[in-house]
């Protein structure tokens, strides 16, 4: 026979587990992959986070223009924007299998793969690997969050974060491409990330 | 006094010791590291340059206007000592010097302007010393400072004590004042003077280490003083741009 003590128990056990879940995957969300030195974030929900007033300056963000939460038609998308907007969602909710899938398996001949492969690379902590598949990547629209993402590796492959100012004039040249204020505060949260660092 | 009051005694005394800061420690810690006041500019990029070229020629900068290293100054402080509880505060004013500051000062205005004047600028900027037109700028004053406050308290009652203690930062002002002179042929044709003031930001972090407080303070005031010497410095090359765009 069971003690009534034993289901509320359980009950409080699955609560708690259920709770540090949900609390474990919140922290996963919104990284790049594993790598938790980056966060990826939609431009609204970059906005939305402002306008709440919530600090964007402890976090270093990558904004993508779009997040396309029906990920799972990557393999058969072929338009630009859309392959970028399941990629960057992907990356945010680190499916790791379908996104090895999906790199082992794309037209890396496509220009938009140099920054798809990029932010794999980056979510791999692969800096290196990054600023070449970058390097390769020449696309106007996407020329801010290029020259963002480069500055940032060159960050992480200095030997010593204090000798930021080498680096510097990377950020200088995201700024240069930075077209509203939104941009702007970005790369000006960068440089103040990186100076409390 | 029986062993367990000389070691309440003792423990009250050691408690005081390790928690209150002294205003040396502060100081050591806020000159141990140099910070850079590297910024990134953001103003318009020029789109017209005329045929006027200037030389930025002398940066007169007075080395009494800022202190060699940085100085912390007890304002005021008290000791509460109570029966079972000791209460303390300590209200000091930190001074920020040259040694906060990674770059040489006259150096670092010096090509901070001459690349504003590359950026925004209407004009060029002379490097073979050939032009008419020479700039000659003065620091008249650069000044950083805030508060730095401890407080904290210690409290015992028979077999029970407890304490806590906290170091707070800032908000600092920071002030820069800078006059120029533009020379046509060594005759002062233009004057200005500029000042920027900053204060701080308040840094949104809870400190449990005091040395990382004190180091993150410096940052705040090097980066306070780095924001005056960009919006100075953006001052002066506009009042160039109309100086020279008036020149015809």
């Amino acid at each position: 026979m069971k003690r009534p003590g034993n289901n509320n128990y359980n009950n409080m056990i699955n609560k708690v587990l259920t709770f540090l879940l949900v609390l474990i995957s919140a922290q996963t969300f919104a990284r790049v992959g594993t790598n938790s030195d980056y966060w990826i974030l939609s431009q609204n929900e970059y906005n939305a986070r402002v306008s709440k007033g919530k600090d964007v300056t402890l976090r270093r963000y990558i904004v993508i223009p779009d997040h396309d939460k029906k990920y799972k038609d990557i393999l058969e998308t072929t338009d630009e924007k859309s392959l970028l907007a399941k990629f960057s969602f992907m990356l945010k909710r680190n499916k790791s299998a379908l996104i090895e899938k999906y790199i082992l398996s794309c037209d890396n001949l496509s220009d938009i793969h140099h920054l798809i492969n990029g932010l794999y690379c980056i979510s791999k902590k692969q800096y290196s690997r990054t600023i070449d598949h970058l390097e390769k990547f020449e696309n106007e629209e996407y020329a801010f969050l290029k020259s963002l993402l480069i500055a940032d590796c060159k960050y992480e492959l200095l030997r010593d974060k204090k000798n930021y100012q080498l680096i510097i004039g990377e950020y200088q040249t995201a700024m240069d491409n930075a077209d509203n204020e939104q941009k702007k505060s970005i790369i000006n949260n960068r440089i103040k990330y990186i100076k409390y660092h | 006094m029986n062993n367990f009051t000389k070691s309440i005694f003792l423990l009250a005394g050691l408690t005081l010791i390790v928690s209150c800061t002294s205003t040396k420690k502060i100081q050591k810690s806020m000159n141990s590291k140099s910070y850079s006041m590297a910024y990134i500019m953001d103003s318009k990029i020029s789109d017209t340059k005329s045929s006027i070229a200037v030389g930025v020629d002398t940066i007169v900068f007075n080395s009494n206007t800022i202190g060699d290293t940085t100085s912390i100054k007890k304002e005021k402080g008290w000791f509460l000592p109570l029966v079972f509880v000791y209460i303390w505060n300590s209200q000091n004013k930190c001074i920020q010097g040259k040694s906060m500051i990674e770059e040489d000062i006259p150096t670092f205005m010096k090509s901070s302007l001459i690349s504003e004047i590359n950026r925004s600028g209407n004009l060029n900027v002379d490097t073979l010393n050939n032009s008419e037109y020479k700039i000659e700028l003065s620091i008249d004053e650069i000044k950083t400072e805030g508060p730095y406050i401890s407080s904290g308290f210690f409290y015992f009652a028979l077999y029970v004590y407890g304490y806590s203690y906290s170091d707070k930062a800032g908000p600092a002002i920071s002030n820069l004042r800078v006059s120029y002179k533009i020379k046509k042929n060594d005759q002062v044709v233009h004057s200005n003077s500029f000042n920027s003031e900053r204060f701080t930001e308040q840094i949104n972090k809870r400190y449990t280490n005091t040395n990382i407080l004190q180091q993150d303070y410096a940052i705040s005031m090097v980066e306070a003083a780095s924001f005056n010497f960009k919006n100075v410095i953006e001052l002066i090359v506009k009042d160039l741009n109309t100086f020279f765009n008036k020149q015809g």
